[in-house]
């Protein structure tokens, strides 16, 4: 029996990538099995007679191999769909270079209009949910933060002050305007302890 | 004035609490969430009054009462700002989760708000577009469908998780069907653990919250 549809999904379970290398070869082969299980399954139809129990069997064996191997497709791309969305909460509208190499040309697509419809219904409703992640906490409404490298200005205080974020210089800003910037590296939150 | 912005408060928290518990997604409160944001806008505005006059007579030495007060309005807003965002990304991650599901059941798609409608149907054409260009179409005819009922291929919110509850209002004994049919005197202010899909019709109409 074919087995490349169980790899295919135990690779994003094994892997210690985010997202692994989209793997066109073994979808490939995937399909054709289905592709395979399809023309076995006509065949019989047109040769054979059903009744009996052997070719009954034999129908059976392929109707279910050609329905799992769609799920397998489906699981593998739709698990790698609900990382694509992880990301766009967290690193914003664009993808990095090291995740993007490893996504099919569909799989940008779909990223890059996700992101759209987002943005879209953020606009929509105006209100922008990024930030705010975890509840505040009376010690963590403002924190203190070193710039790792030059981000410039940004606004803060609800686009009503501007802070100039230079490389080594220390700021104490309401979490949520940096929030995004710690957690792509480019600041650093100081702690007492 | 003070007591209906606390009603509004508790009310919101409700709200939220009940949509991060259920497998389902609630009815989009529509006032509630219009009220949470003018509350939100008002506070803000006393806030940024506050911090000007605090600036203004920093030189004179600074109002300690009106600094303290100021900080926990500011924490009250941002503990709000986080309750409001999380309520919608919730609900947007139930959508992306049960897009077919919700789509088929017009009672559920028309309680969303207008927005998550549109978001709905735009996650859907995304969604479906992607999985036909990357492999659907590619299978032979009678696989290629996406929304296939009987296959078991739509997602459907886990409706006999059970959940965790406290009754508001004394309902008397109710008749529950399950493996057995059991009935229950619910009084007020119990808690149960207890089916989803059970409580589900006390929960829309406030008899019962979850907790």
């Amino acid at each position: 029996m074919d087995k490349s549809g169980v790899q295919l999904v135990k690779e994003l379970v094994e892997t210690s990538y985010i997202l692994p290398n989209y793997n066109t070869h073994l979808i490939e082969k995937v399909e054709q099995a289905v592709d395979k299980s399809k023309k076995e399954l006509d065949l019989i139809i047109e040769e054979e007679d059903p009744k009996s129990p052997q070719i009954s069997s034999a129908l059976l064996y392929h109707h279910f191999a050609m329905r799992r191997n769609k799920r397998y497709l489906c699981v593998y791309h739709n698990e790698r769909m609900n990382t694509l969305k992880r990301l766009r909460w967290q690193h914003g509208s664009t993808l990095p270079s090291e995740i993007s190499e490893n996504c099919s040309n569909n799989e940008q697509n779909f990223f890059k209009n996700y992101s759209q419809l987002l943005t879209g219904y953020m606009m929509n409703i105006e209100l922008d949910l990024h930030g705010y992640f975890t509840p505040p906490t009376v010690n963590d409404l403002f924190i203190e933060v070193r710039v790792l490298t030059d981000i410039g200005d940004i606004y803060t205080n609800g686009e009503r002050d501007i802070v100039n974020l230079k490389k080594g210089t220390t700021h104490f800003l309401k979490r949520v305007d940096v929030e995004q910037y710690i957690k792509n590296g480019q600041l650093e939150h100081i702690t007492n302890n | 004035m003070e007591t209906t912005n606390n009603t509004i408060l508790s009310n919101f928290i409700q709200a939220w609490t009940n949509e991060k518990n259920s497998p389902e997604i609630f009815p989009y409160e529509t006032e509630l969430i219009t009220e949470i944001r003018n509350h939100i806008n008002t506070q803000q505005q006393i806030i940024d009054k506050n911090l000007e006059q605090i600036k203004e007579e920093e030189t004179n030495n600074n109002d300690n009462q009106l600094m303290f007060l100021t900080n926990i309005m500011l924490m009250e807003v941002e503990r709000l700002n986080y309750l409001l965002r999380s309520y919608l990304r919730m609900r947007l991650d139930k959508i992306e989760k049960y897009p077919v599901h919700i789509l088929k059941n017009q009672q559920v798609r028309e309680s969303l708000s207008k927005e998550e409608q549109q978001f709905l149907a735009g996650y859907f054409k995304l969604f479906e577009k992607h999985m036909k260009n990357s492999f659907l179409d590619k299978l032979p005819k009678p696989l290629q469908k996406i929304d296939d009922e009987e296959e078991g291929m739509v997602a459907k919110p886990d409706v006999n998780n059970y959940v965790a509850c406290k009754i508001n209002e004394d309902l008397g004994e109710v008749q529950f069907l399950e493996a057995d049919t059991f009935n229950l005197t619910l009084k007020k202010d119990d808690s149960y653990i207890i089916n989803y899909d059970h409580i589900k019709p006390f929960i829309q109409n406030n008899k019962v919250s979850l907790i």
